[in-house]
């Protein structure tokens, strides 16, 4: 049969229909796999799924653009597209049956092997799936405590909730939707967009409230930046964070390093059935943003610089500090915008530009601005994030950095929007975790 | 003042009468004890939009009732250890109560407003408001339904807007969309996490509630209406909530957990002026189809008959999804951020008989109607209380002036009792299914997931309730 005699039954797969999800709203354990080969078990989410030949590990990857579930194990022939059920079991041992997802639209194909070449999952519950949840991922720093995954039907909480309350909702409109094709000359299939692709601000400065003030005249917004913006999508079933070889030369340009800096090895991925050729090593910091944008959004950069002047200024009014004048409209300073920044050292794979990854992340129907990269499961120890993919009128990623007295700011750090436009005395609020602000003047 | 016309203003404040018929629907939205899918009024609207071509001019309607609910709980005893049935721990006689009545903002259940026109023998157009889904009960705030139930206000606003035409003169079709304005407020006791042992000192209190006028769903009737001779049929269809699958979505922009068993126990967000909680509770809807036939027996004497199916059986649970602040580590580990309020409602019909006499100054008019009940009898519990039931009512209706007429209406609910043998909850379902590693194939791990993982709610129920009601219509 030729590939496009089965376009219907793909348009199908793809897009799921009468699906039947079953499932309860308690967490569900989750396996990490090793962010490399020889790495800690840090990396891509892994639960367990029941096939006709036993028990077998299943991927959990919202970078994924389809869902799959090889019937005949892995490794196999790329097959057929079908309507089928996933009975989810939990990644531990007794692998408990947590979930169930009928008449769902399934590719019988295997992933790539995922950390190194021996964790070969036969199915991967991609973002087509995983839009159907506000998914809940508790994933711990230590290897040693169970990452966990929760699904409910959304989030409950405002914007301004989740702000007052502490939380980083981080905006996005799903991307990867996508036309893909066995062959050239084929039929192409559409597949949904429901990949979170954020902003980023790599290897920015290093930042404190008891630094010198840093100076910024109107106009001046953009030149006290630091770090280098990127779009990076989010990918809970890769490990290190995934950068194309062009960004990271310009971050490697801004930190003075030489760009085939770091470790030559392979990394595993579900995007690609063979090792992609990578360089692995470290970067000292990322902060990450909302994946939207709108008239006044500068950047991520440009973005984080302000949020770290106006968090300097309320943490040192009672010296006198004050609000810069780029960071000022109508008299008062400007809303930060929401992040979570992540390091100090943060596991980083450097692959090239046309890497079947990096080639994938950036089919994009309609087409968008170019995908930098992944943010893994690895780069996102520590924190807890929920993927609330039901929210209206957009997607948000609401982030917070998991309860860890041991934890330190370099680590993981919430950064709420602060509101300055709000009253000084609005009800529990406060801005980077300060007390209750008292808005410092604005800069003469 | 003279009495007609201090009968006109009460019954401008007062109104329409409303009998709760289910657990949720509001069986007499509009109806005086002459309204059905053959009435040829505002009320229509509500019954089926098809009758709207019948109206003869302008016409307005104002109206309302008051609804006092009481309810018995006689609460099966049981074992202190496990919480199961039966047991050494008895409990006394649990009664509550309800009202409804419309006075209150925003707009209240029970109410009635519509205004319209006829327009020749072509078309209608109407507008009204009213509530047709709405629930009110309180019970004992450390009584033993507590954990189904401490209190619940339920109200479901729908701004409609009617249309009929006349497709031949003896048939009218008529459409109506809604939207549906939800307004709640639960009260509820929990256990801690893990714990079986029914003791208010360590009950987490949940006081959930909507907060000022959320986003509308939507809903839409429409119906036909035949008119030959002395008889006529209407027939008529009311969805539920549109494009969400039945499902309504509300936030709990005021929720509040409150630790003790105590109303003003500690407060989980460390002060009541606090509120750090965000929530969101979703729930279905049922869908309602209506039938009607009446009968001109005579110039005075006429018979309706009613039916109506309400698909009830979608009504199966209401879900609450709480978050907190990061450092709340409570919630989620020792009191639940998520509750599953199990109801397993099934389909029920509501069956009328009227007869009505009439002359040009009055009418009168006597109902008897039968209602099956929307909730197995092993699923009743204080939240979901329903059986079989028997109402008969009376109405008159008076012009009392040349363009005003007045109607008046009772109603006594009287529900069979209800034993609910073993009762589908099961108090040990949460810690059966915790040793099994929360596996779904387990039948604990679905009780808990179907929310049937509380305590025990096996006794006897018992309902009544009465309605005063009454109408005014302006017809010009």
């Amino acid at each position: 049969m030729r590939f496009r005699n089965l376009l219907p039954l793909l348009l199908f797969a793809a897009c799921g229909s009468d699906q039947v999800l079953t499932y309860d709203l308690e967490p569900i354990e989750v396996l990490r796999a090793p962010t490399q080969p020889g790495g800690p078990a840090l990396g891509g989410l892994w639960a367990k799924v029941t096939t006709p030949n036993g028990i077998a590990p299943l991927l959990v990857d919202s970078a994924y653009p389809l869902n799959s579930l090889a019937q005949g194990g892995c490794p196999a022939t790329p097959g057929w597209t079908y309507t089928g059920d996933i009975e989810l079991r939990a990644g531990n041992a007794t692998a408990p049956v947590r979930a169930w997802f009928r008449h769902v639209g399934l590719f019988d194909i295997c992933p790539g092997s995922t950390g190194d070449a021996a964790n070969q999952a036969v199915g991967v519950i991609g973002g087509p799936l995983l839009t159907s949840f506000a998914v809940g991922l508790n994933l711990p720093r230590s290897p040693d405590t169970a990452a966990t995954m929760t699904l409910w039907s959304g989030f409950p909480g405002s914007d301004d909730q989740l702000v007052q309350n502490g939380y980083a909702p981080l905006h996005f409109v799903a991307r990867g939707g996508a036309s893909i094709a066995q062959g050239s000359g084929e039929a192409s299939v559409t597949l949904p967009s429901a990949r979170i692709v954020l902003s980023a601000c790599a290897a920015p400065r290093a930042f404190s409230t008891s630094e010198p003030v840093e100076t910024c005249d109107a106009g001046e917004v953009a030149t006290r930046a630091s770090g280098q913006d990127l779009m990076l999508a989010l990918g809970t079933g890769e490990g290190p964070l995934i950068l194309s070889q062009s960004a990271w030369n310009r971050i490697a340009a801004q930190l003075g390093m030489a760009s085939d800096t770091g470790t030559a090895g392979d990394l595993y991925t579900p995007f690609s059935t063979a090792s992609t050729p990578t360089h692995f090593l470290t970067l000292p910091r990322l902060a990450i943003f909302q994946g939207t944008s709108d008239s006044n959004w500068n950047g991520a950069c440009i973005e984080l610089a302000r949020a770290r002047r106006i968090e300097w200024a309320l943490a040192n009014q009672a010296s006198g500090a004050c609000f810069q004048k780029c960071d000022v409209s109508s008299g008062k300073a400007v809303d930060s915008r929401s992040y979570i920044e992540l390091g100090p050292a943060l596991d980083l794979a450097v692959v090239s530009d046309s890497s079947d990854l990096l080639r994938s992340l950036n089919v994009d129907s309609p087409p968008n601005p170019q995908v930098d990269g992944i943010i893994g499961a690895a780069t996102l120890a520590g924190t807890r994030l929920r993927l609330d993919y039901p929210a209206q009128p957009e997607g948000r990623v609401i982030a917070d950095c998991e309860p860890d007295p041991n934890s330190t700011r370099e680590q993981c750090w919430t950064a709420p929007s602060c509101q300055a436009g709000w009253p000084a005395n609005a009800q529990g609020h406060s801005c980077f975790g300060q007390p209750q602000p008292l808005w410092p003047r604005v800069c003469p | 003042m003279t009495l007609r016309r201090l009968l006109t203003l009460v019954a401008v404040i007062l109104a329409a009468p409303s009998a709760l018929a289910g657990p949720l629907d509001d069986a007499h939205v509009a109806d005086t004890g002459f309204s059905g899918p053959t009435s040829g009024d505002l009320t229509a609207i509500y019954w089926n939009p098809a009758g709207l071509g019948l109206m003869q001019g302008p016409q307005l309607m104002l109206g309302g009732s008051l609804q006092l609910r009481s309810v018995r709980v006689d609460r099966a005893s049981i074992d202190p250890a496990t919480g199961t049935n039966p047991g050494s721990t008895t409990f006394p006689t649990a009664t509550g109560s309800g009202t409804l009545q419309p006075l209150r903002w925003p707009l209240g259940p029970a109410s009635f407003i519509g205004i319209g026109a006829g327009f020749g023998h072509r078309f209608a157009i109407a507008l009204a408001l009213y509530s047709p889904f709405s629930s009110n009960l309180s019970m004992p705030e450390n009584g033993p339904t507590r954990y189904q139930l401490v209190s619940m206000d339920l109200n479901h606003l729908a701004p409609t807007i009617g249309l009929a035409i006349h497709a031949t003169d003896s048939i009218q079709i008529g459409v109506a969309p809604s939207f549906i304005f939800p307004t709640a407020h639960l009260v509820f006791k929990e256990m801690p996490v893990g714990s079986s042992s029914e003791d208010p000192t360590t009950d987490a209190r949940y006081d959930l509630a909507t907060q000022g006028i959320l986003v509308p769903a939507y809903i839409l009737s429409f119906g036909a209406q035949y008119r030959r001779g002395r008889f006529s049929l209407g027939i008529s269809y009311t969805s539920a909530p549109l494009g969400t699958g039945g499902m309504l979505n509300l936030p709990l922009d005021n929720a509040r957990i409150s630790l003790g068993s105590a109303a003003d126990g500690v407060d989980l967000c460390g002060s009541p002026d606090k509120h750090c909680l965000a929530g969101q509770m979703s729930y279905r809807l049922p869908s309602i189809y209506n039938l009607g036939a009446t009968w001109q027996a005579t110039k005075n004497w006429s018979v309706t008959g009613i039916a109506r199916w309400l698909r009830y059986g979608a009504h199966d649970k209401i879900v609450i999804l709480l978050s907190g602040p990061p450092g709340q580590t409570a919630l989620g580990s020792s009191i639940p951020d998520h509750v599953v309020l199990y109801r397993g409602f099934q389909d029920s019909f509501d069956l009328r008989g009227r007869v009505v006499w009439e002359n040009k100054q009055m009418r009168v008019g006597g109902t008897l109607r039968l209602e099956t009940s929307a909730v197995p009898a092993t699923n009743v519990n204080a939240g979901a209380i329903d059986g079989t039931k028997l109402e008969p009512s009376v109405a008159v209706e008076m012009r009392i002036w040349r363009q005003i007429r007045m109607s008046a209406g009772y109603a006594f609910l009287w529900m069979f009792p209800v034993d609910t043998g073993t009762s589908v909850f099961d108090p040990t379902a949460a810690s059966t299914c915790a040793n099994a590693s929360g596996d779904l194939s387990t039948p604990a791990c679905q009780a808990r997931m179907n929310g049937q993982a509380r305590p025990s709610a096996a006794g006897t129920y018992r309902q009544w309730q009465q309605t005063l009601s009454l109408m005014t219509t302006f017809a010009f």
